[in-house]
């Protein structure tokens, strides 16, 4: 019975998994620009979001326990990469990847100039940046960041002109 | 190009992601999941131990203390290894009570990350008093201990006593500072750094 149950939840974690990996993907190509230590990365996202999983009770949206947990995990594992390079569950190969060599994004002229514009920016504006470019409302970034939302309009606002000056020049 | 143009690009990036990026099932299915649930309650369990293993400690040496209080040359050394001891218990309580408030699973990312970051700068300056404070513990544990594990009398060779004080205080010291300065002072002044960055973020300015 505990065994079975102990499926349909990873059933399900996986499967919420899939539905999101493209968020776990530019959250991992946004924090690390070197593919190494971005499966790195991938891995210890995969293993919070894991460890957190059945603590999850729907108080808040599954987007917004997804960005939190993978956030801060990107945020925690940019600061101190050594001691994350430490551990031991380490895999060869990433569960999330791009499957053929048939779209590569640092071959796509914009998408390549904000990569190295969020490259730029601190650990928290580039959570601030990426929120923003998912679409994601004002409020829920708030939300997820645990900011006020005249806040997260003041940085935005800040972050588009310093961009707009970056562009400008190239 | 401004940045609201570089979002509509931004979400052509994500179709084209959507249609590209390939899921492992069966290599997640093989990560050991459980094993990182139990390293993540590691430094609470360790602090547990460490607070639990410490109170066993204090009582028997406070209780050894009481047992040869009539002389002077136990009693004052037990009060102060039981004085460093419970320094070193309050301390452990405070980390203990840090780790159990951080809230890994609901928290927003500015939140949590005080939080870490408040137990990290705890963590290390309290690292600072362990390692300083260790020899004071260690010589003035060390005639009750032995007094009351093999009835021996330290200060019957009193010389041999100072020569071995004086040694290990000079060379724990000198290596005690090297090893604070090169292992937690940097850790000390990023973590600080880091917290002085989350509270202006959070502030609107």
């Amino acid at each position: 019975m505990k065994a079975k149950l102990q499926k349909v939840e990873r059933d399900k974690f996986f499967s919420i998994i899939k539905n999101n990996q493209n968020l776990i993907f530019k959250i991992c190509y946004s924090y690390c620009p070197n593919p190494e230590n971005r499966k790195d990365l991938q891995q210890e996202i995969l293993l919070q979001l894991w460890n957190s999983f059945s603590k999850f009770d729907g108080r808040v949206k599954l987007s917004t326990w997804l960005y939190r947990i993978a956030l801060n995990t990107a945020i925690s594992f940019y600061r101190n990469y050594g001691k994350y390079n430490e551990r031991k569950v380490s895999i060869d190969a990433s569960v999330i990847s791009l499957s053929t060599f048939e779209y590569v994004p640092e071959q796509d002229e914009n998408i390549a100039m904000l990569y190295r514009f969020i490259e730029n920016l601190n650990e928290l504006d580039k959570a601030l940046i990426l929120l923003y470019l998912d679409d994601n409302k004002y409020k829920e970034i708030a939300e997820i960041l645990g900011i006020s939302e005249t806040n997260v309009a003041t940085k935005i606002n800040r972050i588009k002109k310093i961009l707009k000056e970056k562009f400008s020049n190239n | 190009m401004e940045l609201d143009d570089l979002k509509a690009a931004w979400a052509q990036y994500d179709k084209k992601l959507t249609e590209n990026l390939k899921f492992n099932e069966d290599l997640l299915r093989g990560m050991n999941l459980e094993k990182s649930k139990k390293e993540m309650n590691a430094p609470l369990t360790y602090e547990i131990f460490s607070v639990t293993t410490g109170a066993i400690f204090l009582i028997y040496i406070i209780s050894s203390t009481i047992r040869y209080s009539s002389e002077l040359k136990f009693l004052s050394p037990g009060l102060i290894a039981s004085l460093t001891l419970i320094i070193y218990l309050y301390l452990s309580f405070v980390k203990i009570r840090l780790l159990s408030n951080i809230d890994f699973y609901y928290s927003s990312v500015i939140e949590l990350q005080k939080s870490v970051n408040i137990f990290k700068q705890k963590y290390l300056r309290f690292k600072k008093y362990e390692l300083f404070v260790f020899p004071v513990f260690a010589i003035s544990v060390s005639p009750i201990l032995l007094k009351a594990l093999r009835n021996l009398d330290l200060y019957a060779h009193p010389y041999r006593y100072i020569i071995a004080i004086f040694l290990s205080l000079i060379l724990y010291y000198p290596l005690a500072i090297w090893f604070y300065k090169n292992l937690f002072d940097k850790k000390v002044r990023n973590t600080t750094f880091f917290l002085k960055e989350l509270i202006q973020f959070e502030k609107n300015e």
